[in-house]
């Protein structure tokens, strides 16, 4: 483990890409590991779901090797294993037209409660409340409509541009500032209620 | 009636700085005389400010890599473009092409097993069978000349199924890249005898073929020995890497060695890793594998997993699709100490599905667990007929061989295995 360590601190992100291209596993893994946070967040908060989040992390590394191929540098490796990742959720909650529907129940407000817990420093006392807000905010993220809730995360956590989360997602520039909208507003009347 | 002067529209674009300069000044002018509008403003950028604060990564409550290199492992190089969902896609046409009969991946549960029309999608059975059955009689008894060719196709069939059996080599085909037997690399096709090592980089992988009884892909980065190759017993020793088991032969014909545990199959599809940590990992796709150490035994069916320890053996097996936190929660009991809070874990967490690891949990628990586990698995899945609480609790053989046959974890002996085969194609 420690060898590994040492050998991903000298790989900058463009030598293990190359070496995963050539089909080295153990260069994959590390790009795993600096990526793996970054999708699993993506995927709980688009799903409220603990096990779906977990099935659609591996899926999306999977399908990353098998497109590795295909990945060009013109964009970083981050940005388009970001976008797999995306459209592998997209197209799980197109393919569930209930679960898309859903709002979160308890048990979901649960994966992301503890998820949430895991991802933040222990609070100390007086700071309660502010995690207590965190997860109200998670929670009716998790409660937009699919679109509106991917604009979102990709604009207000990952600081896409309106133009690339377009071409991420296929839609206008002015459709996802659409979407944004939506979600702010409904979000200060989920968070108001 | 909303004020038409007010300034909904530019407040997104406004807190985005993506304003023009003179939107910008009319934006600003109206704010200064604005409580409501300011108020707005001020509510959006709390909101953003807050989001702002959310994690930008959440790490998995389980380390998924393991999953993700056995599933990347058995991706092959040409299938960019035909990616259906899942690798598992790729398995359920192996399996249909081959004509296995696939279990449901319901682990543990007692299902209903399919019937052979079922399972072929189609009319199994002729609609008036038993005409057919009798003509063959009647041809058989008028040509007594018949019956002494089918008992030299048997014969025949006997000679070849041993000598099918009986190989003192495998073949191997390369798949990609260049594997290597022995120093030797792989063009095409080779073959491995006993004591001989295959070993694959991050760039090739093989497939193992030993006459009639099943193929075994290697995948990339791996190292594997052929152990013994004879009538009673084909044995590899997985040292690192994977492999993908596709096995026809009668029960505990095949067995696979690795550090941490030996996997017998006993007719079945499985993936099994060895990780760089010495675990191996082991899923079941159709069928039944028994993993063992030191007296220890896991009986794994299809759509469940286990996972071995190098110091401890097999733990225990799990539902493919259990949660994370169930998961996490079995892990940590099975390798590091038994604690009776991760036992609570599991028991809150189990679903139905996941009786076939309440059940062996409950074979190696004290009595007090015992009785909780019983309880809980009792409320997930009713009781076999005949099978008490009692009974279970204080560990009767009998009662315990019923449960495990309610629960579809008693593996098959030989004798049952070959009167499955036989009522199978007597149908």
């Amino acid at each position: 483990m420690v060898e590994e360590t040492a050998l991903a601190a000298e790989l900058d992100g463009s030598a293990l890409v190359q070496r995963a291209q050539e089909g080295d596993s153990s260069a994959f893994e590390m790009l795993y590991r600096r990526e793996v946070g970054r999708i699993y967040a993506l995927c709980l908060r688009m799903t409220a779901d603990e096990v779906r989040a977990a099935t659609l992390t591996q899926d999306t590394f999977v399908r990353a090797w098998r497109r590795l191929g295909q990945f060009r540098e013109a964009s970083s490796f981050s940005t388009w294993l970001y976008r797999i990742g995306v459209n592998v959720v997209l197209t799980s909650e197109r393919s569930n037209a209930r679960r898309r529907a859903r709002v979160v129940s308890k048990g979901d407000r649960s994966d992301l409660e503890a998820a949430t817990r895991t991802a933040q420093p222990d609070v100390t006392r007086g700071e309660g409340s502010r995690r207590d807000a965190a997860l109200d905010l998670e929670e009716a993220i998790g409660r937009l409509p699919t679109q509106a809730k991917a604009v979102l995360i990709l604009h207000e956590i990952e600081g896409y541009t309106h133009a690339e989360i377009g071409e991420m997602l296929e839609i206008a520039t002015g459709t996802s500032k659409a979407h944004l909208h939506r979600a702010r507003t409904l979000l200060k009347e989920m968070l108001k209620a | 009636m909303k004020n038409v002067t007010h300034i909904d529209r530019y407040v997104q674009d406004y807190l985005d700085g993506e304003l023009e300069a003179d939107q910008l000044k009319q934006v600003e002018t109206h704010l200064a005389s604005c409580l409501q509008c300011l108020e707005r403003v001020h509510d959006m950028r709390n909101l953003a400010d807050a989001i702002s604060t959310l994690p930008g990564q959440i790490e998995p409550p389980l380390d998924l890599w393991p999953d993700v290199e056995m599933r990347i492992s058995e991706v092959l190089d040409d299938r960019v473009g035909s990616y259906n969902g899942t690798v598992r896609g790729r398995h359920a046409q192996l399996k249909s092409k081959s004509g296995h009969q696939v279990r449901p991946p319901t682990t543990g549960l007692p299902v209903a097993r399919s019937t052979p029309a079922e399972d072929s999608n189609g009319p199994f059975i002729s609609d008036d069978p038993l005409p057919a059955k009798a003509r063959r009689r009647r041809r058989l008894r008028l040509r007594p000349a018949a019956a002494a060719a089918v008992v030299v196709a048997v014969f025949a069939v006997v000679l070849w199924t041993v000598n099918a059996f009986y190989s003192d080599s495998w073949d191997v085909e390369r798949l990609a890249g260049a594997p290597q037997i022995a120093d030797a690399l792989l063009t095409e096709r080779g073959a491995m005898r006993a004591g001989d090592w295959l070993t694959t980089d991050g760039a090739s992988r093989a497939r193992l073929r030993a006459g009639i009884i099943g193929d075994v892909e290697v995948n990339r980065n791996t190292r594997l020995q052929l152990r013994r190759t004879d009538l009673s017993d084909h044995r590899i020793s997985l040292e690192s890497g994977s492999i993908h088991a596709r096995i026809w032969a009668p029960p505990r014909l095949f067995i696979v060695e690795t550090p941490a545990a030996t996997a017998v199959d006993l007719g079945c599809i499985y993936s099994l890793a060895v990780d760089s940590a010495g675990r191996s990992i082991l899923r079941v796709e159709s069928g039944y594998v028994e993993l063992q150490r030191d007296g220890r035994t896991r009986i794994v069916p299809a759509g469940a997993m286990c996972i071995a320890d190098s110091e401890r053996g097999p733990g225990t097996a799990f539902a493919e699709d259990t949660s994370p936190r169930l998961r996490a929660a079995l892990e940590r009991y099975d390798f590091s100490g038994a604690s009776a809070e991760d036992l609570t874990i599991v028991l809150a967490e189990a679903r139905t599905q996941d009786a076939l690891t309440l059940w062996q949990l409950l074979e190696r628990a004290d009595r007090d667990r015992r009785v909780r586990i019983y309880d809980r698995l009792t409320e997930l899945v009713d009781a076999p007929p005949g099978a008490s609480r009692n009974g279970v609790i204080a560990g009767t053989s009998e009662e315990m061989r019923m449960w495990r046959r309610h629960l579809g974890l008693e593996a098959l002996t030989w004798t049952e295995y070959a009167f499955q085969k036989l009522a199978f194609w007597r149908k």
